[in-house]
């Protein structure tokens, strides 16, 4: 039982472990980080968030945020091309995996030390570093502990010298981005700490490397000592680590008295994703994986034959594409759109065909308005099997998983990691079970 | 006949008596230099490098300009120094500069002030990790050769 | 009551012939008072191809109009230093062109006669292997090439630099306020004055004067129609592609399949080509770049550098040349001249002058010549004196080394820097002098410093977050604002005292204009970019209300 895994991000990473965990013989191949490596740090399962999106992110009636179950809820009434849609019959069967899914993560990921807090009966509301907030489900170390509703006192720490970020500025905004959102308001302020050298950097991503090493957690404990208390959040830029990022929050909670947390990041400072992917990549360290790119795929009677760069053939039963959209290179962009490896036919969300044409036919006037270029993709059928223009199965031994399946907008329904979490699980269990089934079927 | 009613054409409708004596006073003087084989004096080639050298402007290398090229497919995620800064590098440039600067390759290099080697250990980590695929490692290392002394 | 200013010339438009004449009044000593219904430079100005040229293709027409222009070129070479950059030109030789080399060559060396003036070198002619050794990516199909030179400028600060040593001088410069009506004497009486709406504060003010200029290029017949005037342009729109990085250090000729004459040329540090120019008959507020005139410009690159469909095409710029009307001539055949109209003379609203036509190049003679010609009708006797008293700026070198060293900034945005401010750089960067850390680097594409937007906010009246993009070029680099629209509205809320709901539209309105200027053309590497960028402002950080 062979299976190759193409792609490194949540998708493809969920699926190269599951199909290990049930014993099939997974090869994976990686590349450079995507989309995954990109996001600020919250795993948003079910859409919807202040100012963005067509769904409610709150109880109209009581002004509290929606769980994300209830959000799930809506979500597969309202979106019918969204991939958790075709995934699923209900809620209650979306909860199920999600839930299963989330659970095996954490599983992976308690070896890279990371943790990923949440549940789906619980929203939290998340600070950006700008200052504008975000509804999040599930979120990993760093940021997971930054609900800003949960506490009656945020105090931003200053990094002074850090690029692209104003502390008084992103507390003026979370304070008024709050009250006008109908949410509790904390007291805020902004401390400006003396600051060690060891720890002053343009960005983020220089800074949270130096707080793996020991005189850099030091140095941060000495600042953050005794500054806290249980109701008064300790916010800081993200530059929480990379690689235990975890152990270093609970060394700062108990040092400083109180939750320290850092805020949502973003490209090019997106350090709580470059941690996720860190940790991914961590947790799949001990699978055969190849790094180099994907020169040539093709179906034979039996299985797959891979061509990689640099010469070396792989080969397996079933294929699982789990590379991504434009920045993960799943889509390729020069003069058309394309699927590079296979030719897959590529739809909108609404079922309109955009492989082959030019991508800026596929971009509308509006920036907010839905844009097909972001919500194209592969279409595949409930066991994540692509399909051909016509709709027939392309091939029963192809899975695809994550951003590379189309009809929804990551950007405008922020459920890019629910999706790669749902797809990948599925995509693994659809490849297992065809592995199962052998040559007979 | 292509020629000087083309000519016209290109440059416009009206000639003024002043265009006209000019033009013909320039013509007949090229002709007549035709004739005698002269050109001005001097390589055209390093002529255009002396004039035009001090303005800053060189003829693109091809190695140099193989990396802009490459360097141009840059989304500014920042994943490249995250990636540099864990595995402790402390390049004069950091990767991100280094790629925008050597987009810019032609115009400013030899300003940017980096030194040979530049601190980078040429560990390749950051060219890996790279969703668009730039080979940051080697942009430090020629820009470490280049913009030294 | 609306508050009223008084003045003896009030400016409608804050182009480069508003900015232009506004400079030169104010030299003169004659009180002006300048409204701009946007960001300084933001039509046809910033749609230019940037380039302040001795006027080449004039020699055919007068040679005098080509020894103005290489003059002219040379003065602005003088006052503006800073802001000029040297472009050589490669010029290929193709066996179909409509004319042989040695004609193009009796044109250059009737040119090489003129540049002198502009500090221009002579031409040059190259073999195919010379040319393709000097530029690796022109056609194999060349058979030679000549060599010239133009200057390069940035239109938008030079635009700002006119304004601010007009305000330096005494003139009052408001942006983000539009004319509505012109005010009469009595009706179909003098022209007196303007009542203006300040657009950002939602209220109204008049401003009486002497005289009124109406220097708002293709929006001008808008503007004398407030007055019941009418003239006639014919509006000309033209477009260019703007490249990731420069695609070469030099300035290539292209031919349309049309045989007109475009360029790919270097601009700021990326290159641009272009340009187009068709008819324009749409709404003058919502100028956007079509596919086949993508299309048509990418086709004429492609003669004459055969890869350029594998450079990034980042976005486009689109604009409308005021072109003054000509009946049964091609586009490119109309002429580039200007006129200054008395519409007192030439109509029934005396008091109102319009100017109209003309290019970049010439922006300062323009000046000069309309400027006369309101001294003259104000009896003020006052030479002008554009051509000799430096732009801000100007007034001296600037050691960049020292600057980085100094400050603690990188070369790249020392560079930058002095660019664009010249040597005000230092004042730019004198509140950081001491600091505990450096300057912040806001957007690291350029690059633009925190101080930089504090000090465009404090000392240059920029009003809103787009105006940046013209003033400092924040946010048309690769990511197109992703990395710093946020960081950048943050800086410039905390200088203006914005609320934060402010501050995120300001931001908001950024992403949603810099879209406009990418979606028509993009492709390749430009869609990840743009993805990353709907990511970041759209996804996470929630920038989207009233999206326009």
């Amino acid at each position: 039982m062979s299976a190759i895994v193409i792609g490194n991000g949540l998708a493809g990473s969920v699926a190269a472990l599951a199909l290990a965990e049930r014993g099939v013989d997974v090869t994976q191949v990686v590349g450079g980080y995507g989309a995954t490596a990109l996001c600020g740090g919250s795993l948003d399962v079910a859409a919807a968030s202040p100012g963005v999106g067509w769904l409610p992110w709150r109880d109209p009636l009581q002004g509290r945020p929606l769980k994300p179950v209830e959000r799930l809820h809506l979500l597969l009434a309202e979106a019918p091309t969204h991939p958790y849609a075709v995934l699923f019959d209900d809620a209650a069967q979306a909860v199920q995996d999600l839930s299963a899914a989330i659970e095996a993560l954490r599983g992976w990921l308690a070896g890279p030390g990371l943790e990923i807090a949440g549940d789906l009966e619980h929203a939290r509301v998340l600070p950006n570093l700008p200052g504008t907030v975000r509804v999040a489900d599930f979120v990993v170390s760093g940021p997971a502990e930054a609900d800003v509703t949960a506490v009656s006192e945020v105090v931003w720490i200053d990094v002074p010298g850090l690029e692209a970020w104003d502390p008084a500025f992103s507390a003026r905004t979370l304070a008024h981005e709050l009250e006008a959102l109908g949410l509790p308001v904390p007291a805020l302020r902004v401390e400006r700490p003396d600051w060690p050298a060891l720890l002053t950097a343009p960005s983020a991503g220089r800074i949270a490397p130096r707080l793996d090493r020991p005189e850099g957690r030091a140095a941060l404990a000495a600042i953050l000592a005794g500054r806290g208390a249980k109701d008064r959040l300790l916010l800081l830029p993200p530059i929480l680590g990379v690689d235990r990022t975890a152990s270093l929050v609970r060394e700062l909670v108990e040092l400083a008295g109180g939750p320290v947390a850092e805020a949502l990041g973003h490209a090019p400072h997106a350090t709580a994703g470059y941690r996720f992917q860190r940790a991914l990549a961590q947790a799949t360290a001990s699978l055969e994986q190849h790094e180099a790119r994907v020169e040539a795929v093709r179906e034979g009677d039996t299985g797959w034959q891979l061509r990689l760069a640099g010469g070396t053939e792989l080969e397996s039963e079933v294929l699982v594409l789990a590379t991504g959209r434009y920045v993960g290179g799943g889509l390729a962009t020069e003069e058309t759109i394309r699927e590079p490896l296979l030719g897959l036919p590529l739809f909108d969300e609404d079922g309109r065909r955009v492989d082959g044409i030019p991508a800026h036919r596929s971009a509308r006037k509006g920036y907010g308005n839905p844009q097909p270029l972001y919500s194209a993709g592969v279409r595949a059928d409930r066991e994540m099997r692509p399909l051909t223009a016509r709709g027939e199965l392309r091939s029963d031994r192809l899975f695809v998983a994550g951003d590379l399946v189309g009809g929804f907008d990551p950007a405008r329904e922020r459920t890019g990691m629910g999706v790669a979490l749902a797809t990948g699980w599925r995509a693994a269990a659809a490849a297992e079970a065809r592995l199962g089934r052998g040559a007979s079927a | 006949m292509r020629g000087y009613r083309g000519f016209f054409r290109e440059m416009g409708h009206t000639g003024t008596l002043r265009a006209m004596v000019l033009q013909v006073r320039t013509g007949a003087a090229h002709v007549l230099r035709q004739l005698a084989g002269r050109r001005p004096e001097g390589d055209p080639v390093a002529r255009f490098h002396a004039d035009y050298g001090p303005d800053g402007v060189r003829p693109p290398e091809l190695a140099a300009n193989r990396l802009a090229h490459q360097a141009e497919a840059c989304r500014v995620c920042g994943l490249c120094t995250m990636e540099c800064s864990r595995v402790g590098g402390e390049p004069t440039l950091d990767p991100r500069d280094a790629v925008v600067a050597a987009s810019r390759l032609e115009i400013d290099w030899r300003r940017l002030g980096v030194s040979p080697g530049g601190a980078c250990s040429g560990c390749d980590a950051c060219s890996r990790v790279c969703p668009a695929g730039i080979p940051i490692h080697e942009i430090q290392d020629r820009l470490g050769r280049i913009g030294g002394p | 009551m609306s508050r009223v200013l008084r003045t003896r010339v009030l400016i409608i438009g804050g182009g480069i012939n508003g900015t232009g004449i506004a400079r030169d009044l104010a030299l003169r000593g004659i009180d002006v008072v300048l409204v701009e219904k946007k960001e300084l430079g933001s039509g046809t100005t910033w749609a230019s191809s940037g380039m302040i040229h001795g006027g080449l293709r004039y020699l055919q027409k007068d040679p005098e109009v080509t020894l103005h222009s290489c003059v002219d070129s040379g003065a602005i070479q003088r006052i503006a230093p800073h802001l000029i950059f040297r472009i050589p030109f490669l010029m290929p030789v193709f066996r179909d062109d409509p004319i042989g080399p040695e004609i193009i060559e009796i044109g250059l060396e009737m040119y090489d006669q003129f540049v002198p003036h502009k500090n221009g070198r002579p031409h040059g002619r190259l073999t195919k292997a010379q040319a393709l050794e000097l530029e690796p990516k022109l056609s194999p199909h060349i058979e030679g090439a000549f060599t010239l030179d133009e200057w390069g400028v940035d239109a938008a600060r030079l635009c700002a630099a006119n304004a601010l040593d007009a305000a330096d001088r005494g003139a009052r410069v408001f942006t983000h306020c539009a004319a509505r009506e012109l005010l009469r004497e009595k009706p179909g009486g003098r022209v007196t004055g303007a009542r203006v709406r300040d657009r950002l504060r939602g209220d109204d003010f008049v401003v009486e004067a002497d005289l009124v200029m109406n220097a708002t290029g293709p929006w001008g017949p808008q503007v004398a129609e407030l007055a019941g005037e009418a003239f006639r342009l014919r509006p000309g729109k033209g477009i260019h592609l703007v490249f990731e990085r420069r695609v070469s250090p030099l300035a290539v000729y292209a031919r349309g399949v049309d045989g007109r004459d475009m360029f790919v040329f270097p601009h700021e540090q990326n290159s641009m080509a272009g340009t187009t120019d068709d008819d324009y008959y749409g709404d003058l507020d919502r100028i956007e770049t079509s596919e086949d005139e993508a299309a048509y410009v990418l086709e004429a690159m492609e003669r004459s550098i055969p890869s350029i469909r594998e450079h990034r095409v980042v976005h486009a710029i689109q604009g409308v040349r005021p072109t003054m009307f000509g009946f049964g001539a091609y586009e490119d055949e109309l002429s580039r001249d200007y006129r200054v109209i008395d519409h007192g003379a030439e109509g029934d609203a005396p008091g109102l002058l319009t100017i109209t036509g003309g290019k970049l190049a010439s922006y300062r003679l323009m000046a000069e010549d309309a400027a006369d010609q309101i001294a003259e009708r104000l009896g003020v006797d006052a030479p002008c004196r554009t051509a000799e008293l430096p732009l801000p700026g100007g007034e001296a070198s600037l050691d960049l080394e020292a600057v980085s060293r100094r400050f603690r900034i990188g070369m790249p945005a020392a560079l930058r820097l002095g660019f664009r401010h010249g040597v005000r750089a230092e004042r730019v960067l004198a509140p950081m002098e001491g600091a505990r850390t450096p300057p912040r680097i806001v957007c690291a594409c350029e690059p633009v410093l925190d101080t930089e937007l504090r000090h465009v906010a404090r000392h240059e009246g920029v009003r809103k977050l787009s105006d940046c993009t013209l003033r400092v070029r924040l946010g048309v680099g690769a990511c197109q604002g992703a990395a710093c629209a946020a960081a950048a509205a943050a800086v410039l809320g905390e200088e203006l005292g914005w609320e934060p709901d402010r501050a995120i539209r300001e931001a908001t309105e950024l992403a949603a204009g810099r879209w406009r200027d990418v979606a028509p053309v993009l492709d390749g590497e430009q869609v990840a970019a743009m993805e990353i960028h709907r990511a970041v402002l759209f996804g996470q950080l929630g920038f989207s209300e009233d999206l326009p």
